[in-house]
């Protein structure tokens, strides 16, 4: 394997594509040993991915059930409108 | 045959070592222009201002810009030389010749092309929005000005050339007949997802769409509950107000509903949907009097700097309820600027693959790659107080 110095900078380019995991084997290698001796990209790996996981279940700006019925309701009326004068 | 007497420009004048500079030799088209020297120094002069520095755009880039205005103006001259350059600089074969049939290459650079082909060829249809265009496959404002110079230079050398008679300084390719879609494209919302010719398969929606298409509105009204919910989170992302992007929702679907013919399948009817939504938010947006800019300011590019370097807890799902959680995400990410904001909704909240959310937003894979990197970090930097152990443990 050739050596690679990955520093903090590099590594927190490579965040996204780590966990998607889309990096390759030989780099992935690189950023968990940079993971393994840097404190600070750990918690920021950490806590990316705990974000990206709370964003997944939070059901942030859920329309509610009444909501979604209303306004399907109001755009079928919307083209109903249309298809008439048409 | 050539109109004029040929003689080569003395090589002792600046502009014949600007010239061949720029391009290696004198082009036959300035050595025609004997009979009027004096003009040939001010285009080289402009030649260099606009070819050599690479500030905004790239050589290769303004290449393409010049090589769609010459095949545009059918200048077999013109595309002869500008493929030469792009040849020069690594770009394929069939990137070229797709340029010289009509086609968009891939990526941001099919936004530049596209713009050289409708200024050549249809100027009086040229508006804001075709400029909008290149703002939003991610050129920045010296971008944008130096492409619509870079086509009305390119316009002028072909005008001299046609009219000088020169012959190419290369073998010339012919160029094929561009036929009525080339000339005529479609509106941006089907034409953009139309980079593939291939139609996806496996789309949950197909036979719904299909049923859709032959006019019936009771399978419309199961698309529009299908998607509503994606559609508005979609329209949160850009507009960052619930009222707006209800009022945005209806819209798209009306959009939707009315070109639904043109629907072709070279996405999925999901893409197609979030890209009228982003369309009709972006739209929007400029209406409102304060701009929030979606361009590509090169800020994408720097570095963020994190501040916050506590860690969290195993489980900062657990530190709050259902409902405090959504609360303290939906403020945050209201706060994000809006184009970080509709990407992290698009990927992280809605969880649509990186190719589609590029798709819907019309921009580079690596464009929404680096957005969404920095709009994550500055989400996790507004929630790591609330989050962090420190917080867990008071």
């Amino acid at each position: 394997m050739t050596h690679l110095h990955i520093n903090c900078s590099d590594f927190r380019a490579e965040i996204g594509n780590l966990l998607d995991g889309d990096v390759d084997p030989q780099l992935r290698a690189h950023l968990e040993a940079h993971l393994a001796e840097c404190k600070a990209c750990t918690v920021i790996y950490d806590s990316v991915r705990k974000t990206i996981r709370i964003l997944a279940d939070a059901n942030t700006f859920e329309l509610s059930a009444t909501e979604l019925k209303s306004g399907t309701a109001s755009i079928m009326a919307r083209i109903r409108g249309l298809k008439e004068q048409a | 045959m050539a109109f004029f007497p040929e003689s080569p420009l003395s090589p002792d004048a600046p502009e014949a070592s600007t010239l061949s500079h720029l391009y290696g030799f004198v082009p036959r088209v300035f050595r025609l222009q004997s009979g009027m020297s004096r003009a040939v120094g001010p285009q080289a002069n402009l030649l260099e201002a606009l070819l050599s520095d690479e500030t905004h755009l790239s050589r290769a880039q303004k290449e393409r810009v010049l090589l769609a205005t010459s095949a545009a103006r059918r200048s077999s001259y013109g595309v002869a030389l500008h493929e030469q350059m792009l040849k020069l600089h690594g770009v394929s074969e069939s990137e070229i010749s797709r340029i010289v049939g009509g086609g968009l290459p891939d990526g941001p650079e099919g936004a530049l092309v596209a713009a050289a082909k409708k200024l050549v060829l249809k100027p009086m249809e040229f508006q804001a929005e075709d400029i909008e265009g290149l703002r939003r496959a991610g050129f920045n404002e010296p971008q944008i000005l130096e492409t619509v110079l870079l086509i009305g230079y390119g316009d002028l050398f072909n005008t001299l050339q046609f009219g000088t008679g020169a012959e190419p300084d290369f073998t010339a390719r012919a160029i094929p007949e561009w036929t009525d879609k080339i000339l005529h494209p479609e509106p941006e919302e089907t034409r953009l997802l139309d980079v593939e010719d291939a139609k996806v398969e496996n789309d949950p929606d197909d036979e719904v769409v299909s049923r859709a298409q032959a006019g019936d509105l009771v399978a419309f009204e199961i698309l529009v509950e299908r998607h509503t919910q994606r559609i508005y989170r979609t329209l949160i992302g850009l507009l960052g107000n619930p009222d707006d992007a209800k009022d945005a929702l209806q819209d798209t679907f009306l959009k939707a509903f009315q070109n639904l013919g043109r629907f072709e399948r070279r996405a999925k009817f999901a893409t197609w949907l979030v890209s009228i939504a982003s369309n009709t938010g972006l739209q929007r947006l400029r209406d409102r009097k304060q701009f929030e800019s979606l361009d590509d300011d090169g800020s994408d590019q720097e570095e963020f700097r994190p501040k916050q370097v506590r860690a969290w807890g195993d489980d900062p799902e657990e530190m709050y309820s259902k409902i405090q959680q959504r609360d303290l995400l939906e403020r945050a990410i209201s706060r994000l600027p809006a184009k970080y904001r509709v990407v992290v909704l698009l990927r992280d909240v809605q969880q649509l693959p990186t190719e589609d959310a590029a798709a819907a937003l019309a921009l580079s894979v690596p464009a929404l790659k680096a957005r969404l990197l920095r709009g994550r970090l500055m989400l996790r930097e507004t929630l790591a107080p609330h989050f962090g152990a420190e917080a867990q443990s008071a």
